[in-house]
């Protein structure tokens, strides 16, 4: 009871602090369209911006698990890998004639059970997150490597696995539908029920997490598989909207999952998160490389913006900090 | 008490890590004919020698309790930078100079991101590492960095010392400099002072954040020197030049006995760990398996090793 009431006025604290972040958000992608729009035709419309979200949506499923993790105070490198792996999965079950439904809870499981594995090391080996993971997607990525023998899978497509990638429900591209759907799932995950209040708690103060009877090991592994199993239906998405599994595919994702995070306001040291600031941040990032791309920018240019802005993020957030204490 | 454990831990993993390696020795040497031949010897410890490299700075890094992951591009972007001065005509000298300096600058970026805006240290250099690709990328867009294999130049890498490969005995100059840093003087005291307990550290009066960036300085400045010698041997500058490099650097320091938590560390052990991942590739090789392999069990083995320390360590601290 006591701690509730301590810990009540730091949980209004935070979430003022996000609601700023957020509102910030909205005021840099209202006045980047602002700019934009000046500069190009064809950025400001219907057509365009769908596109852009649905470009995005890929990075924002594995950011909705990448969230949970690091409020947990961890980090999950091994994303790319496990993206790839269902994607893999998948899409040469269904060359090899077997039917969609397998095929695809096959995909959903190698996921589940690779970010399963992820968190098991870290609990019981007690290997920190960044290491287990960073292993993780090394042997992930040579395995892609050798499974596939350098040469993509493709001539996979049926029309069932067609729909999850290319299809519409009500004029909405399925691929979308899909975040929707996860969004309102883990929304609702985290801010309403114990798991997620768990994983907050964890990610504030592990010592106290434990001491008030939170199997702490068991939540862990949850978030890993939990990131695994979002990478997972964002792999098995992509297999289906690519029509071929590249043995480098989603390599790099990572880095966008844990920047569309933090830029979205989830903090890298845990027990602060926000999906909404996800969807956010991942929708900035692909903003940002459709407007460069619109202004006949280098695309190499891509990856020099996006490491800059994650340092400006993450900058900012201890500027404000430090400037609170003072 | 600290110090006991690690005194006690270090002797063994150190003696455990050179069985493992002198088993696989033995066992690629019966296993393929052509392993102890002379050239193969020479072309695995060429082949070594580059994360070797990467690895004595990794050692640095690691023990002071942080990580660099940017000195994969690092390493690609000084070789290019070597090769594009070059092939503008300015001269073998300099150009090496300007690779080292640009690997040393970004080090030095690194560092006092580090230290003055407190980010945490695999945020920075994983941002780096991006941005300094991003930059690689750029200089390559009208393809590979070429035209700059001059014979003074590639003599760096292909020439003999005392029939050693050139670069194997730079690396052995660079490993005595750095054994002799990291051992006996006060630079290297500190540095293990900061990975044990920074707080302890800070307050013995060391200044954390000049030996911090120098470390990170350090690395940079190793990766750009393997960078540099990789260009001689390669004669081009692909844009992938020193992708995953992190990852092996990290491992050979890591089976080395440097401990991830910081605090303690081995650049003896580096050297083994390197050589032990060159075996391994080199095994695949004549052994004719798949080198995708290679990336499945270098992951493999950090696992194993780190879990091993970790477990080794928690058995110190019981007793």
């Amino acid at each position: 009871m006591k701690n509730n009431e301590m810990t009540a006025p730091l949980a209004v604290k935070a979430k003022k602090k996000i609601d700023r972040q957020l509102l910030g958000l909205l005021i840099f992608v209202i006045a980047m369209m602002v700019v934009m729009s000046f500069l190009s035709d064809s950025f400001l419309s219907v057509s365009n911006l769908t596109n852009v979200f649905r470009q995005s949506v890929f990075i924002m499923l594995l950011g909705f698990g990448m969230t949970f993790v690091l409020t947990t105070g961890g980090i999950d490198l091994s994303v790319g890998v496990m993206l790839a792996l269902s994607g893999g999965m998948s899409g040469w079950l269904l060359s090899m004639n077997v039917n969609i439904v397998p095929a695809v809870i096959a995909g959903v499981l190698v996921g589940l059970l690779v970010g399963a594995g992820n968190g098991l090391m870290i609990t019981k080996l007690r290997i920190t997150p960044f290491i287990a993971t960073l292993a993780t997607m090394s042997i992930g990525r040579g395995v892609m490597y050798v499974w596939t023998n350098s040469i993509p899978f493709r001539n996979y497509m049926v029309g069932g696995f067609r729909f999850i990638g290319q299809g519409d429900i009500f004029g909405l591209q399925f691929p979308i539908v899909i975040a929707i759907v996860a969004f309102v799932i883990l929304q609702f995950v985290y801010r309403c029920t114990a798991f997620g209040r768990h994983v907050t708690a964890y990610g504030s103060n592990e010592e106290s997490a434990r001491v008030s009877g939170i199997n702490t090991d068991k939540l862990l592994i949850k978030v890993y598989a939990l990131s695994g199993l979002m990478a997972a239906i964002a792999g098995i998405t992509l297999a289906s909207r690519l029509e071929t599994v590249h043995p480098e595919m989603g390599k790099g994702y990572e880095l966008d999952a844990i920047a569309a995070a933090i830029i979205g306001g989830t903090s890298l040291s845990g027990g602060k998160g926000t999906l909404v600031g996800t969807v956010l941040g991942a929708f900035i990032i692909y903003l940002i490389s459709n407007a460069l791309n619109l202004l006949n920018v280098d695309p190499d240019w891509e990856t020099i913006v996006k490491g800059i802005i994650i340092l400006i993020v993450v900058a900012v957030e201890f500027l404000s900090h430090r400037n609170k204490k003072e | 008490m600290k110090k006991q454990e690690n005194a006690h831990t270090k002797k063994f993993d150190e003696l455990g890590i050179l069985i493992v390696m002198i088993a696989l020795f033995v066992f690629l040497a019966i296993a393929s004919p052509f392993f102890l031949k002379v050239e193969n010897i020479q072309n695995l410890l060429l082949q070594s020698v580059f994360v070797m490299l990467v690895g004595f700075g990794m050692t640095f890094v690691l023990t002071i309790g942080g990580i660099d992951l940017s000195v994969g591009s690092i390493l690609g972007y000084s070789g290019a930078v070597t090769g594009m001065v070059i092939a503008a005509g300015g001269g073998v000298f300099p150009a090496i100079l300007a690779g080292l300096g640009t690997g040393a600058g970004f080090g030095i970026i690194n560092g006092l991101l580090i230290t003055q805006l407190k980010i945490a240290p695999f945020l920075v250099t994983f941002a780096m590492s991006s941005v300094v690709r991003g930059i690689l990328l750029l200089s390559t867009t009208n393809g590979a960095v070429s035209g700059f294999a001059v014979p003074e130049f590639t003599y760096l890498a292909q020439g003999y010392i005392a029939g050693l490969p050139i670069p194997v005995f730079i690396t052995i100059i660079v490993f005595v400099i750095l054994l002799f840093l990291f051992k006996f003087t006060s630079f290297g005291r500190n540095v293990t002072a900061i990975g044990s307990n920074r707080e302890v550290a800070f307050l013995s009066g060391v200044s954390c954040g000049k030996i911090t960036v120098g470390v990170y300085m350090l690395s940079g400045l190793l990766a750009a020197l393997s960078g540099v010698l990789l260009a001689a041997r390669l004669t081009a500058v692909q844009s992938e030049m020193g992708s995953g490099y992190e990852m092996d650097a990290i491992a050979a320091a890591v089976i080395g006995g440097t401990s991830m938590a910081g605090g303690k560390g081995s650049i003896v052990g580096a050297i083994i760990g390197a050589v032990i991942l060159g075996m391994i590739s080199n095994g695949l090789d004549l052994l004719s398996v798949n080198q995708f392999y290679r990336q499945i069990i270098v992951g493999a083995i950090i696992i194993i090793a780190v879990a091993l320390e970790r477990f080794t360590s928690r058995k110190a601290q019981r007793v």
